[in-house]
């Protein structure tokens, strides 16, 4: 899509919050321009903080703008100052300081794993948790070689209350899975398996849980 | 009002997720100065790992302080000015915000659909992309599309391309 772009003389921006550190992504090699993610996701890190990388392109762009960047706050003009390169860091906005260390903690985490290992670990999982849904009759939204291995979109099984369902998860099990946007309210329950979250404990007790709450 | 002790859930929903122990226990280390050399340090750290898990070597790389919504935003207002056209991909709820986004910032939002849930088509993007061509006085070089569909709509479907949006530049 992003070369498609460039054939076109576009330039393109890209949604990573849920596929940053859980599958591959790769900025340069597939040319992208501008791109955001979140730290609460594959990061296994706090909510709070987002990501962000602009290429070539993109800063042309902005450095070629006829007009102001309308936000002030969100102005990179402005915002590099203080995160750019060199010691002299100029004052834009107080930094969420205890959340960054967050943030450098979950990068640290990531490299201890490797990349790609963590990659890996969130497709297996996957794997897990669809076999095991799978063998007990629910089917995914998503036809599978377009599925995000993190976030599992499933149907809600026939005769299941969907409201239900999810507080006495959360009641009886203290897990949380997600419903439905939009369209899709009420049709199909959202199970993320991203960063941390992203273990054999927790594919167990989701089972489990499932099925007990839904056979009852 | 009594001190806020959350009970302890295991977060299965599309996020935030778990948050690992070491995380919570770096958060809670002393809280220095935001201009302290010695924060400044971690922060090109940050930066650093920051390109390895985008793999870029893209200098502008850095954590916008909020969360996704903003680092969608700092996207649009940055890149979008007023009379630019927009093809924005919506298959999900993301992409009625980056279309929202793109009108706030005076852009003109083109709207590209597939059911939510599936990778959106190339070929629909490549639609859109060609009529616009044709409606520009402008002549903008246009080269023969690639026919390889196959590795670039897998592309799509690796990448959370949920959403992704097209802005496209004037000569």
């Amino acid at each position: 899509m992003c070369k498609l772009a460039h054939q076109y003389d576009c330039i393109n921006i890209v949604d990573a919050v849920t596929s940053l550190g859980g599958v591959e992504l790769r900025v340069d090699e597939w040319e992208i321009d501008a791109i955001y993610s979140g730290s609460q996701k594959c990061l296994s890190a706090m909510p709070g903080i987002s990501p962000i990388s602009f290429g070539d392109r993109a800063i042309k762009k902005l450095t070629n703008r006829k007009t102001p960047v309308t936000s002030w706050f969100l102005d990179l003009n402005l915002v590099m100052g203080y995160w750019g390169e060199g010691a002299k860091r100029t004052y834009h906005h107080t930094a969420p300081v205890n959340t960054l260390y967050g943030l450098h903690e979950s990068l640290v985490m990531i490299s201890e794993e490797g990349l790609e290992n963590s990659w890996a670990r969130h497709q297996k999982n996957h794997e897990s948790l669809r076999d095991g849904l799978e063998a007990m009759g629910i089917s995914f939204l998503v036809k599978k070689e377009d599925r995000l291995p993190q976030l599992n979109a499933i149907f809600i099984p026939e005769g299941a209350d969907d409201a239900k369902v999810r507080s006495t998860l959360l009641n009886d099990y203290n897990l949380e899975i997600g419903a439905g946007l939009g369209a899709y309210a009420g049709k199909v329950w959202r199970i993320g398996l991203m960063g941390y979250a992203s273990r054999k404990e927790n594919i167990t007790l989701c089972l489990a849980a499932l099925k007990n709450t839904l056979n009852n | 009002m009594q001190s806020f002790n959350p009970p302890v859930r295991t977060l299965m929903g599309p996020g935030p997720s778990d948050v690992h122990p070491r995380i919570l226990s770096a958060m809670a280390r002393p809280t220095i100065g935001h201009l302290d050399p010695a924060f400044v340090g971690m922060m090109d750290e940050t930066k650093e790992a920051l390109k390895y898990i985008f793999q870029t070597e893209n200098e502008l790389t850095m954590p916008v302080s909020a969360p996704g919504s903003a680092g969608m935003e700092t996207c649009f207002a940055n890149l979008v000015e007023p009379g630019d056209k927009v093809i924005v991909c919506i298959n999900g709820v993301f992409g009625m915000r980056m279309k929202e986004n793109i009108t706030r910032f005076g852009g003109e939002a083109i709207v590209v659909e597939d059911d939510w849930g599936n990778a959106v088509s190339t070929d629909k993007v490549e639609q859109d992309l060609k009529t616009i061509q044709m409606q520009k006085f402008l002549r903008l070089f246009m080269q023969k599309p690639q026919q390889e569909h196959c590795p670039m709509q897998k592309l799509c479907a690796n990448l959370h391309i949920n959403t992704i949006a097209l802005i496209l530049l004037m000569r």
